[in-house]
């Protein structure tokens, strides 16, 4: 087990240098360097060859990229000694956590930027997760075990209904109806500041009503799509899973129904589900962009989508980076659970 | 003693085990109400979608297009009536009577007719992005399914690494990057990602060379070792060319020694496969990463020489699609790494079967097999599968439009009216209702159907 | 004159599908006596699986259902006891073994777990007892090292120890009934000699009575006392093994027995198989259900279905023919 989780983490280093070289070559190709333009007005070319100089965006695209990764003083001393003379910061690299300065925010590193937003998206996207998991596979069971009554009618229903709504869609009308009509819950914003508990989740102080409900809509609005396809998957599968030969033999040993769906059934039945939770996690942290932006929670997806309206290259190829190294660990877990789900790939 | 006759009844039992798998498929499907009703809904659509305005027939007689079943055209802005709600009546400054039933939006546009023009958008990505993800994967899957060995376990190795890409992420940048290429012009675009393409191209065609003239013997070694160097040699030629293209070279000159060269190459492949030296006597997996790799190499060659055609070319073609061509192309291309899983699965576990066998003993060839008798059976689950991927591309594009990242205004996109008029939802919310209905009920029909049919095809999953 | 343990009177189950009922099993009565071994023998679709699961009610409903008939146990009728009590004789009084080995096994769980649950529903053991007993019991069967390998997973097993296993399950609780549904169809002929000596000489020493249903009237010779065969849910002979390989009565046994090959067979006798396809049971026709397909065909099995009458001592058939003449009896 060990062995295979090792070789799983192996197999990601490739993947991770992958993304990291397509992003900042592409980034880097991308014809008008970021400061071109100031708003609107073309900038003079000297005063953008002097910001560009100060980037090193004059270098070729391999030191860029080798300074980008390793840091300035193992790639050119001389230069990472003159941007220390100049009182300007050199890359100290990838391999040392360094993800480079914001082009934008003036005076901001990417890691900064990562630290203020990235706890309130995995506070989101987590619970909205737990929602998804806590109502999916529940009413998914309920659903398969119902089968053909109203229940499994109306479960299955509402799961493709909910399916059917994309995020995009869900979130205003939750705000019109839920915030604007009804008002129950806040428009904008969410509930929680740093400090935070082991750096990301809310301390318990403020684990009260007000962040609950700041919580509320966006956590549905996330969640919702996710849970319904959960339901739906787990339906899916339960109902194969009964009409195995070793649910009859469960059967013939005189077992009690609920014993033979807890013990025999569900675990067979969550090995399909165990494979979509990484796509799963994609679609959290692609339907933070839009939770965020619509709720207007100063989370990382907004940063995110707003960083590739400013072009700001250094925060979009940061962030593409940590959200591959989210979804590579989602990847992860994913196999863990997997492999501890069904013994037949643990043993391989 | 009495001769047993066939009995009506046993007629009966034969015309019934008759009908074929399809047909009875059909009978499943048709009677499957929401399905059916969900077909009735996208035959809506899809006539909505083609009728929208007489594009069509306008294309023909050169005038430009004038709205059929939209009352209005989607960019017709009219300032007497800004945000007017739905049912309002106004007079423009023409002097014409004008009805607005689902109101307008912060330009005076209908939003009904702009909601109705959004089928184009959204049913072009799907259509666009299920064919080419169905395509992609289908052959890519069956190749691997089918050749085995070694070719399927590298081709499947590719999967497995793009698998674990954060795709999604990666079609935005693309979106950026192409959005600012499209921004820029394409003059100063860089040929970096070709140079990739074509490196690793080359990479793979000298491993398939090398590995072919290890396999073969010695006059068919040599002749595998002329036809690389003259591939090279072209390349070459190619490259060389392409860096006058831009500077001295009239257009028509450029094109036509390219057209030669293209010929050429062309001309060498053919002459290689006539000799059929690489089918009968080298290893598959030498066979295969000679033909990809050359694939790979020309492909990257002709980018690299007809970069300033190819991308201003695909651009125009994107701006006049209003920003569609490049959404279709990042989103289908993502899209076909399930199919070709799927297919490849398919195809494992029919290769074994008596029919297959039985065609090969009677000596079809591969591509009559995977034809006519491997295809054939495996294509329903994919198409299964694609419909009920369907909504997943919808949403991609109500996703990229609304982060900015989808297709140009003023095409109305339902994402785009969306992420245009949300924040003024609490004053004005039927402008986002229309768009935000259409797209649910599009998504339902397309999910419904492809349930419909996962039943229709796989009956085991219904009582 | 043995006791009897089971008594099986008209049995019928039928299958409610969109295509119409499917008359799976259609009014069966035979009896099994203690120790005692009763084959039951038919083509695959003819209803003999379904009858013996309809005994254990383990039928799916919907869309089966049993119709009709009783089925004694004891003094107490299978068909009609509550869910509760049927869950009491299923494993402990009566077990049974299934066909294919290989997904008969729940993937996910050990075969200590898998053995063990028995153990601890029916006979109260805790966890310790009955992991005990497992391996006993796998020591039983004949798995190597049972001890080391009672953690293990289905998948690291053969087929024909998966079926060691199901076995070892199934008389964990020491059932007075096994039933044993063509558990060597699914493995190869050596193996399944194996089995079948295996459960031979396991029903010696515990002593239950087993109905073995199978397609293979070669099995039955060296295992079975008696032998019901049946078609299209009918039963349409019943006799001692002796008996039906010496005198079949019924036009469908002289089939089965024609495609057996047979150590005193005549060199360059061909095997002969039956000709066509058994009914549809969803439209089965009046007469004889074997009518289309009989060499014999009278035009009254066309119109009646002949009933199961007693020929000889404990030998019964359904045929209107007298197959040593071919003329109506």
């Amino acid at each position: 087990m060990t062995k295979y989780i090792v070789r799983r983490t192996l197999w990601f280093l490739p993947v991770l240098f992958a993304v990291t070289l397509f992003t900042f070559v592409l980034m880097r190709a991308i014809p008008g360097g970021p400061f071109s333009y100031a708003g609107d007005k073309s900038l003079p070319p000297q005063v953008v060859a002097n910001i560009e100089a100060k980037y090193h965006l004059d270098w070729p695209m391999w030191k860029q990229f080798a300074s980008y990764l390793l840091g300035d003083d193992i790639v050119d001393r001389a230069a990472y000694e003159e941007s220390l003379a100049l009182k300007r910061r050199p890359s100290r690299g990838l391999i040392r956590g360094d993800l480079g300065p914001s082009f934008r925010y003036r005076g901001q590193t990417v890691n900064d930027i990562v630290a203020t937003t990235l706890p309130t998206s995995a506070q989101l996207g987590l619970m909205a997760v737990a929602l998804a998991l806590v109502i999916g596979i529940p009413a998914g069971t309920i659903a398969a075990l119902k089968q053909n009554s109203a229940i499994d009618y109306m479960a299955t229903f509402s799961a493709v209904f909910f399916a059917s709504i994309p995020s995009v869609v869900l979130s205003p009308i939750l705000i019109y109806v839920f915030a604007l009509r009804l008002n129950w819950f806040p428009v904008a914003s969410w509930g929680t500041k740093p400090p935070y508990f082991l750096g990301f989740l809310p301390q318990l102080a403020h684990l009260n009503l007000t962040f609950l409900k700041h919580a509320a809509l966006p956590v549905f609005a996330l969640g919702t799509g996710m849970a319904a396809g959960i339901a739906r998957l787990t339906r899916g599968s339960l109902l194969q899973v009964i009409r195995e030969d070793y649910i009859r033999t469960a059967r013939a040993k005189g077992l009690k129904e609920r014993l033979i769906i807890v013990r025999h059934a569900l675990k067979n039945s969550m090995i399909p589900v165990a494979t979509i939770l990484g796509p799963l996690i994609a679609a959290v942290v692609t339907g933070t962009f839009i939770v965020e932006q619509i709720f207007g929670i100063n989370g990382m997806g907004k940063h995110f989508v707003q960083s590739i309206g400013n072009r700001d290259y250094p925060v979009i190829i940061g962030v593409t980076l940590i959200y591959s190294v989210l979804l590579v660990i989602g990847n992860l877990m994913v196999d863990i659970t997997y492999a501890w789900l069904d013994p037949r790939i643990r043993y391989d | 003693m009495a001769v047993a006759e066939a009995t009506p009844t046993d007629l009966d039992i034969l015309a019934r085990k008759e009908r074929s798998p399809l047909q009875e498929s059909i009978r499943r499907l048709l009677h499957h109400r929401v399905a059916v009703a969900s077909m009735c809904f996208l035959a809506l659509v899809v006539a909505v979608y083609v009728f929208a305005d007489n594009s069509l027939f306008a294309f023909l007689t050169g005038k430009p297009p004038q709205p059929l079943i939209a009352p209005y055209r989607y960019d017709g802005a009219n300032f007497v009536a800004v945000n007017v709600p739905p049912g309002s009546r106004a007079v423009s400054t023409k002097g014409e009577d004008l009805f607005f039933l689902l109101g307008t939006d912060y330009l005076g546009r209908d939003v009904l007719s702009r909601t109705l023009y959004g089928t184009r958008v959204s049913l072009s990505v799907a259509i666009a992005a299920a064919t080419v993800s169905m395509l992609v994967g289908l052959v890519y899957g069956t190749i691997s399914g089918y050749v085995g060995g070694r070719t399927d376990n590298i081709m499947m190795r590719i999967v497995d690494f793009l698998y674990g890409f954060p795709f999604l992420i990666m079609v935005i940048l693309l979106q950026t990057y192409f959005k600012a290429l499209a921004r820029q012009g394409s003059s100063s675009s860089t040929p970096i990602l070709t140079l990739l393409v074509g490196a690793a191209g080359l990479a793979v065609y000298f491993g398939g060379a090398s590995g072919l003239t290890r396999e073969l013997d010695s006059r068919h070694a040599s002749l595998v070792q002329q036809l690389f160097w003259a591939q090279i040699g072209l390349g070459v030629l190619h490259l060389v060319l392409g860096y006058f293209a831009g500077e001295s070279l009239p257009q028509v000159v450029y094109t036509s020694l390219l057209v030669l060269i293209g010929l050429a190459h062309l001309g060498l492949l053919a002459l290689f496969v006539y000799h059929g030296i690489v089918q009968k006597h080298a290893a598959r997996s030498s066979r295969t990463l000679f033909f990809v790799g050359e694939g790979l190499f020309v492909v990257a060659l002709l980018l690299l020489g007809v970069r300033i055609n190819v991308v201003g070319g695909i651009l125009a073609v994107n701006k006049k699609m209003g920003g569609m061509l490049l959404l279709f192309i990042a989103i289908g291309l993502i899209n076909w790494i399930g199919m070709s899983r799927l297919a490849r699965g398919q195809v494992l576990s029919y290769k074994q079967k008596e029919f297959v066998e039985a065609a090969h003993s009677v000596g079809a060839s591969d591509i009559r097999i995977i034809g006519r008798h491997l295809v054939p059976n495996i294509i329903g689950p994919l198409i299964v599968q694609e419909t009920l991927a369907i909504p997943g591309y919808i949403f991609t594009e109500a996703f990229l439009s609304f982060i900015g990242l989808g297709v140009d205004s003023p095409t109305p996109s339902w994402g785009i009216m969306i992420s245009e008029c949300y924040p003024a939802i609490r004053t004005y919310p039927w402008q986002t209702v229309a768009p935000a209905a259409a797209l649910t009920l599009t998504t339902l029909a397309f999910n419904f159907l492809g349930d419909g049919l996962r039943d229709a095809l796989d009956p085991r999953l219904k009582e | 004159m043995a006791t009897t343990l089971l008594e099986v009177k008209g049995l019928e189950t039928r299958f409610f599908t969109q295509d119409g009922v499917v008359k799976a099993v259609n009014g069966i009565s035979y009896t099994l006596n203690e120790s005692e071994t009763l084959a039951i023998v038919g083509e695959s679709g003819c209803g003999k699986s379904v009858g013996v699961m309809s005994l254990m009610r383990l039928i799916p409903e919907p869309p089966g259902k049993i119709t009709g008939g009783e089925a004694m146990f004891l003094g107490r009728d299978l068909l009609k006891m509550n869910k509760e009590a049927i869950r009491q004789v299923r494993g402990k009084e009566i077990a049974m073994i299934f066909q294919d080995p290989m997904t008969s096994l729940n993937p996910v769980l050990t075969i200590a777990r898998q053995i063990t649950e028995a153990l601890e529903l029916h006979m109260g053991m805790d966890h310790r007892q009955a992991t005990d007993r497992a391996v006993e019991l796998l020591e039983m069967v004949n798995i190597p090292e049972a001890a080391g390998r009672i953690n293990d997973y289905p998948h690291q097993f053969s087929g024909g120890m998966r079926q060691r296993v199901m076995i070892a399950m199934a008389l964990s609780c020491m059932p007075q009934i096994l039933i044993a549904d063509e558990p060597t169809t699914a493995l190869d002929v050596t193996i399944q000699a194996q089995i079948v000596e295996l459960v031979k000489r396991l029903r010696d020493e515990l002593g239950m009575a087993i109905i073995w249903i199978t397609h293979d009237l070669g099995v039955v010779a060296g295992l079975a006392e008696r032998v019901v065969v049946m078609y299209a849910g009918f039963i349409v002979e019943e006799a001692l093994v002796k008996d039906l390989y010496g005198s079949p009565g019924h036009p469908y046994t002289l089939g089965l027995l024609g495609s057996l090959p047979r150590v005193d067979m005549i060199r360059n006798e061909r095997l002969t198989s039956i000709e066509g396809m058994p009914p549809d049971l969803i439209a089965l026709p009046e007469g004889c259900p074997f009518a289309a397909r009989c060499t014999f065909v009278l035009d009254r099995c066309l119109r009646d279905n002949p009933p199961l009458l007693s020929v000889a001592p404990g030998h019964k058939v359904a045929c209107w023919v007298d197959v040593e003449t071919g003329r109506e009896k």
